[in-house]
């Protein structure tokens, strides 16, 4: 018993060990980043940051829990307008802001999860489609509050403080930093959640939920725990693009936006948190690249999708681990 | 109707043999008791307390630990992970989400320890899914045990194993302390008369004999329908 601890003990530290250095250079990198590139090159960084957050933000839900959301827009687009809709009408401090948007995509995720969570697979798919729908509809009628079609613009950027003390994120440089501070936090409480008992208890209900309800496990607590999770990450996505772009859209809510984050999440690789941002940054950043070469960027886009379906369909980190494993085996067969 | 009119009352700490022929409603039988059924009418009681009403994660809570007739585990997770998942949920820590797992000292112990016991800790890095039919059949037993049940119900433990693996199953279970109710489901009649205290049999659902293993052995319904079974 003891050798097996004890070689357990020293994998973690090794990879514990290796994984700390990774992040510190990308730390480094990141903060030195908007010294080093364009104004438009960091355009793209912020809009990567943020959909690596919606994309992680699904992860919890799809990937972890096996929860097939095709509605998670839902609470994009409702932290978006939640905050547009505070900014233009109170204020731009993120003392007030950021407790609104979390506080209403978590009441909105805990009413929708309540109905879909009784559901599963394809009807559970249907359902958050459903809720997605409703709430797009919703933002294009009801136009005195939501701006119709045209949504809500001239969103101040977000300012911090308290009484005089206050800072406005006006610059592309300094909301750049506030959105990094964001993900970094969004990254390190996810990774927590997920390395936590209860992560593993997601991951056990995607596995194999009868047998967690024969362990004696309230799974649909934990599936509406989840939810919840999943749904705030994504609104505070939201709130970050419309306080970047200025500007909070019906689109934010539609479902081309739902399967946008699934698709970085295929990509990048389901129920690893460390895919979606990859996979966010792909679908993101392929876009801009392919256009300088050609008009059919999208064609493209769509044929890189399919091609990871068939042939990698666990995603970039699905290669990667294929890759590390014949590394190994290599390894193991020269000894 | 799987299951009619059956009244059984079992002891604590007996050991209860539920026997008959294949169809006769013994697992459905089980799945009343914990709970992935309910029954049209009739009544289930745990020491006195009405559980008739309660779900399946409920009465686990109560203390009814099941394995199943197929294989019903985390077969993408490792044996380590599967353990984890029912032993955590015992020790109440299923719900702590900002520590990591790792770091629950007596969560890798007890993980460990009856991984151990049950002589899977060779395969405890490896997918469930990897496992051998034998090595499941005991992973499935570690996931019931590991929640420390009151009343294991044992639903065909020994199905599908060699003489060796069954003599070790047989020996495992035989050990397993008096405070746990057991509940076996089993077919090989050897294992039978050397774990039970009383034997139930079922036929099409309803109870033909009830009784010690002599009393069961002789009872000449019991012998009739068993007679042309291979």
């Amino acid at each position: 018993m003891a050798a097996i601890t004890s070689r357990l003990a020293r994998a973690r530290v090794r990879l514990a060990r290796r994984r700390t250095w990774w992040l510190a250079g990308l730390v480094l990198v990141a903060l030195v980043y908007p010294y080093v590139v364009r104004p438009y090159q960091l355009s793209l960084a912020i809009e990567v940051l943020i959909f690596a957050i919606f994309a992680m933000s699904l992860d919890i839900l799809l990937g972890y829990t096996g929860l097939v959301s095709f509605g998670h827009a839902a609470f994009f687009g409702l932290g978006a307008y939640l905050v547009a809709y505070t900014t233009l009408g109170v204020t731009n401090n993120l003392l007030v802001t950021l407790p609104v948007v979390v506080a209403g995509t978590a009441l909105a995720a805990l009413v929708a999860g309540f109905f879909a969570i009784r559901t599963s697979g394809i009807y559970f798919l249907m359902v958050t489609l459903a809720f997605a729908q409703m709430l797009f509809s919703i933002a294009i009628r009801w136009s005195s509050v939501t701006g119709g079609s045209d949504g809500l613009s001239g969103v101040a950027r977000p300012a911090i403080g308290l009484g005089p003390l206050s800072y406005t994120f006006d610059s592309r440089t300094s909301f750049y930093y506030l959105v990094l501070a964001f993900f970094i936090f969004s990254w390190w409480f996810l990774r927590r959640v997920v390395d936590s008992p209860f992560g593993w208890a997601l991951r056990g209900i995607r596995e194999n939920e009868q047998r967690m309800l024969a362990l004696g496990y309230n799974t649909f607590r934990y599936k509406m725990a989840a939810f919840v999770i999943a749904g705030v990450f994504a609104g505070v996505a939201g709130m970050l693009l419309t306080q970047f772009f200025r500007h909070a859209a019906p689109e934010n809510l539609y479902w081309t936006t739902s399967g946008q984050v699934m698709i970085m999440l295929i990509v990048g690789g389901t129920g690893t948190l460390t895919g979606p941002v990859l996979g966010a940054a792909v679908i993101r950043l392929l876009p801009n690249y392919l256009s300088t070469y050609t008009d059919r960027w999208q064609t493209v886009l769509g044929l890189t999708f399919i091609l990871f379906v068939l042939f990698a369909p666990r995603g970039i980190m699905g290669l990667w681990e294929r890759f590390r494993q014949r590394g190994e085996n290599r390894e193991h067969s020269a000894d | 109707m799987a299951v009619n009119n059956v009244s059984i009352a079992v002891e604590a700490g007996e050991r209860r043999a539920i026997i008959g022929p294949n169809g006769a409603g013994k697992t459905t039988f089980f799945n009343l008791l914990s709970g992935e059924l309910r029954p049209l009418s009739g009544h289930i009681f745990l020491d006195e307390r009405e559980i008739t009403p309660l779900p399946p994660h409920q009465r686990a809570r109560l203390g009814i630990g099941r394995t199943f007739q197929r294989n019903n585990l985390f077969l993408g997770l490792t044996v380590y992970e599967n353990i984890q998942l029912a032993v955590q949920q015992r020790l109440g820590l299923a719900s702590r989400w900002l520590r990591p797992a790792r770091t629950f000292e007596d969560l890798d112990r007890e993980v460990v320890g009856l991984a151990t016991t049950l002589g899977l800790e060779g395969r405890l890095f490896e997918p469930a899914g990897s496992l051998s039919y034998g090595e499941q059949r005991q992973l499935e037993i570690a996931l019931a045990l590991a929640m420390r049940p009151r009343v294991l119900l044992l639903d065909e433990p020994t199905a599908g194993m060699s003489p060796a693996e069954t003599a070790k199953m047989v020996q495992m279970i035989a050990g397993l302390p008096r405070d746990v109710t057991l509940l076996i489901i089993e077919h090989d009649m050897d294992v039978v008369f050397s774990l039970a205290d009383r034997i139930t049999v079922l036929h099409y659902g309803q109870v033909i004999a009830d009784g010690v293993p002599e009393e069961v052995k002789g009872n000449p319904k019991v012998l009739e329908v068993y007679l042309g079974e291979a």
